[in-house]
């Protein structure tokens, strides 16, 4: 087992900047999530780290030792692909040993591995399938058995759970998870699944535009975004952002969107010097919004636009003149369409974001 | 494209300058170059047709290239390995228009051009030109037998994806 370290890496195609200046550094036995939106540059993070793509500057490092020069073959890490890339023309048998015989194991050692393998994922009754002949989420555990049967150094997930649906997705995870912790290997994982980082990973890194953006525990980055973009990418449904000028009142502070003002925590207040104003972006999560079928202090009207029951919880879609924000609420809230219900949007949990910069002030 | 036969004129000027007339090369040599055109398209569109993902995954399983190429790409192209070998084997096997410009020597002679040599002026063995056809279609058959199980897949398979 080893950790993995990028110094410096970037990543130029003709003119296109892929990764630009990533400096991560993976911990022993980490399970890091590569996080962003498609084009974000975390795939060709991943590959970097493989040693399918060489890095334009900067360098890799795998325990000690640097790998800029490094074959793939001899980096002892192993990869799961997005589309699982297992070998048609083999049975699974075929598929586990393949890593084994490539590197010399002994026909006795081979049947072990493959065998242990084979157990710990629960498919010893495939091995005589092909691919062909096995479900996705089968085929997904074969990937994953190609992995880990030769025990590499470091793991590297190119969202492997994406081809699988909803249930059987949720289902893997906790296992992968699970797996990762027994086995103890540095697992580098991309996906562009917030939900799969947050419940995934150790750390997560969230990456745009070939950046990396914020590193951190998950609660940390969810409860912390240093940016508007982390705030907004983490969490479902995403944080409402208001537009507008925070401004400091006698005894705290307000928050005026041009179609009304709420006050804001004292916590939000002390972006501000006394007697102030800002502008920039005022950003709440659904379940700090408190919702009421009447007025309360500081609350505002909106008018109810949509629900959607989630079981347990129901999301409430509001709109005042060009907002539209989005709160949590129970299940037996009543909101029909059409409806005024009133939100408050003065919470401790809240952010403000500078209005250019569109860093977290608080 | 133009048809192989107007080309067979040149190629007998340039073969009776190298000496390769009326000798079994004269022969090989267009019929190996003749199918190689088709064959690499084919091939290349087969290759081409093999995800990127399974070289990635034999090299970081410990492949080599060579090793990939053996272990992965090789199997995976076998339907259309077949289907070009099929049609490399079939153009020559059956070609007469060739060799009875090259091979004037009756001792060379390859089946078509016997064959043919049963259809004389005068008078026609249809016994033995029946016979020699149904002796000649045995390889072809027997081809065809050890292919088949990849052909079907492999002749739409090569034209456009593997």
């Amino acid at each position: 087992m080893a950790g993995v370290r990028l110094q410096n890496v970037s990543k130029v195609f003709k003119n296109t900047a892929a990764v630009r200046d990533v400096n991560l550094d993976v911990e022993v036995g980490e399970f890091l999530v590569l996080l962003g939106p498609s084009g974000c540059g975390k795939t060709t993070t991943l590959r970097i780290v493989a040693g399918l793509e060489k890095p334009s500057t900067g360098s890799v490092y795998i325990g000690d030792s640097q790998v800029d020069d490094v074959l793939p073959k001899d980096r002892d890490i192993a990869m799961v692909f997005q589309s699982y890339a297992l070998y048609p023309h083999m049975t699974v048998h075929d598929n586990l040993a393949f890593p084994l015989k490539m590197r010399k194991y002994s026909k006795q050692q081979i049947e072990e591995q493959v065998t242990k393998t084979a157990e710990t994922l629960e498919m010893s009754n495939l091995l005589q399938r092909r691919p062909k002949e096995l479900s996705g989420g089968q085929r997904q555990r074969v990937a994953l058995g190609r992995a880990i049967v030769r025990n590499p150094k470091v793991f590297l997930m190119d969202e492997p759970l994406s081809n699988l649906d909803a249930k059987l997705r949720v289902q893997t995870r906790v296992e992968l998870k699970n797996l990762q912790k027994r086995l103890g290997t540095t697992t580098i994982y991309v996906t562009h699944d917030q939900a799969e980082a947050m419940t995934l990973a150790d750390r997560v890194a969230l990456m745009r535009n070939g950046m990396i953006q914020q590193v951190g525990r998950p609660t940390e980055v969810y409860a912390h975004p240093v940016n508007k973009f982390v705030a907004g990418f983490l969490g479902s449904p995403t944080m409402n952002f208001v537009e507008g000028t925070i401004r400091s009142t006698g005894d705290g502070a307000v928050f005026d969107t041009g179609e009304f003002s709420f006050p804001v925590h004292p916590r939000v207040a002390s972006v501000l010097l006394p007697g102030g104003s800002k502008k920039g972006t005022y950003g709440i999560r659904a379940e700090d919004i408190g919702v009421g079928n009447g007025e309360t202090e500081g609350s505002a009207e909106v008018k109810v636009f949509g629900s959607e029951l989630m079981g347990s919880e129901q999301f409430v879609h509001g709109t005042r003149g060009k907002l539209d924000i989005i709160a949590r609420a129970p299940m037996e809230f009543q909101a029909p369409i059409g409806s005024s219900v009133w939100m408050n949007l003065t919470s401790p949990n809240a952010h403000f974001f500078d209005a250019e910069t569109e860093m977290a002030l608080v | 494209m133009f048809p192989g036969v107007i080309t067979i004129i040149p190629q007998f000027l340039l073969f009776s300058t190298l000496g390769l007339v009326d000798t079994y090369f004269g022969c090989i040599i267009p019929y190996a170059v003749g199918s190689l055109s088709l064959s690499v398209f084919i091939m290349k569109g087969a290759f081409d047709s093999i995800p990127r993902d399974l070289d990635e995954a034999a090299s970081l399983d410990g492949a080599g290239e060579m090793r990939t190429f053996y272990k992965i790409l090789l199997p995976l192209t076998l339907p259309s390995i077949a289907t070009v070998a099929l049609w490399a084997f079939m153009g020559s096997w059956l070609d007469w228009a060739l060799a009875n410009v090259m091979l004037k020597d009756n001792t060379l002679w390859t089946l078509p051009l016997a064959l043919y040599d049963f259809i004389q002026p005068n008078f026609t063995y249809y016994g033995s030109f029946a016979a020699l056809s149904i002796i000649m279609s045995i390889p072809v058959f027997i081809v065809f037998m050890i292919f088949q199980k990849y052909l079907v897949t492999g002749l739409t398979a090569g034209s456009v994806k593997g």
